[in-house]
């Protein structure tokens, strides 16, 4: 996951050879897109101070095109991981910021700020994520953190 | 909530130290290993060792209890990529349960508390990657239909008859595709 920002990058040149391409032959270019990687790649990316455990999957919400989908996923492939084909169903709370990751000509990428995701994590899959949660408030979670589990309901209790 | 956030944190504290008592042991250290040499996991835990050695089953099911992860993956690997277990003369009975439902495309049973949907994923990820176990099934075909699908085999070319009819699943699938809800857990 260190090298997520440089896979961006490969995927933003290709779009643009794509494109030049396109534009010699006449057919239609893609469009720009943009990606917002979220779950523990987005904590990977953000260099948190917590003990990160992870599968291969990627979760992202993304507006590419379906060729440019295919791309990505063979450019993941290449560093052994895996678009999660349900990753874009993952729940963010609103208040989710968006840092910037990389920014392209025709590929932008953001990563899901940490309070963010370990919210989304202690309510959608708290059993799994239990030992993250209660790593953060042992190091001593950020007040957004507390805002945030008050106004989704998260129990922190259970994690500690 | 009850606990103040200064009660959390002290809890919380005891927790995980707790826990990386857990992630010091070396039956822990050993299957992470394993597991993140053979691309499956990835940890910034400091000192796991990347190992190609084969770490006993009893160890993986104890650090599965520590890293819920670990049991999520094991169903697959204990179905596509055994060798990175040892495995005992007798398996657990619900691990034989678990990958003969794999391999035989029966209902799943949740596997340690992980649910089916969470741990078939991997099936296809672990090993032979897009690959899932084949199920054999049995069907009476007229002799027209033996003599269609020689023809097809030959003219397609397919390298035998089951990827003949795989096709012809697929572009029906693919024909009558509907936008069906999915399942988000």
């Amino acid at each position: 996951m260190d090298n997520l920002a440089q896979l961006f990058r490969t995927l933003d040149q290709w779009v643009a050879r794509e494109n030049i391409r396109a534009r010699v032959e006449g057919t239609p270019a893609y469009g720009s897109c943009s990606v917002r990687v979220l779950g523990q790649s987005a904590l990977w990316a953000a260099g948190v101070d917590l003990t990160l455990i992870a599968t291969q999957d990627l979760d992202a919400y993304a507006d590419y095109e379906w060729a440019v989908q295919r791309e990505f996923e063979r450019l993941l492939a290449e560093d052994g991981k895996v678009l999660d084909p349900h990753g874009h169903e993952v729940w963010m709370p609103g208040e989710t910021r968006y840092d910037p990751l990389y920014q392209g000509t025709f590929v932008e990428a953001f990563v899901a700020d940490a309070d963010a995701v370990l919210i989304s994590k202690a309510l959608k899959a708290a059993e799994k994520n239990r030992a993250l949660v209660t790593e953060y408030l042992a190091k001593g979670a950020s007040e957004r953190f507390f805002e945030l589990a008050q106004k989704y309901r998260v129990d922190l209790e259970q994690f500690v | 909530m009850t606990l103040t956030q200064s009660d959390l944190k002290t809890r919380a504290r005891k927790r995980h130290q707790a826990l990386r008592r857990k992630h010091r042991d070396p039956r822990f250290r050993a299957v992470m290993g394993r597991f993140v040499e053979e691309g499956l996991l990835e940890t910034n835990i400091e000192g796991i060792v990347p190992r190609r050695r084969a770490v006993p089953l009893d160890d993986a099911l104890w650090a599965g209890t520590v890293e819920p992860r670990i049991m999520e993956l094991l169903p697959a690997v204990l179905v596509k990529k055994s060798t990175l277990l040892r495995l005992p003369k007798e398996l657990p009975e619900d691990v034989v349960e678990v990958m003969h439902a794999i391999r035989h495309g029966k209902p799943m049973p949740n596997f340690r508390g992980v649910p089916p949907e969470q741990y078939l994923p991997w099936v296809i990820q672990v090993g032979r990657k897009g690959r899932s176990p084949s199920v054999l099934k049995s069907f009476r075909f007229r002799h027209d239909d033996v003599l269609r699908l020689a023809r097809l085999r030959h003219s397609l070319p397919a390298r035998s008859d089951t990827a003949v009819i795989r096709m012809a699943l697929e572009l029906l699938e693919a024909s009558t595709a509907k936008n069906s809800p999915i399942d988000p857990s």
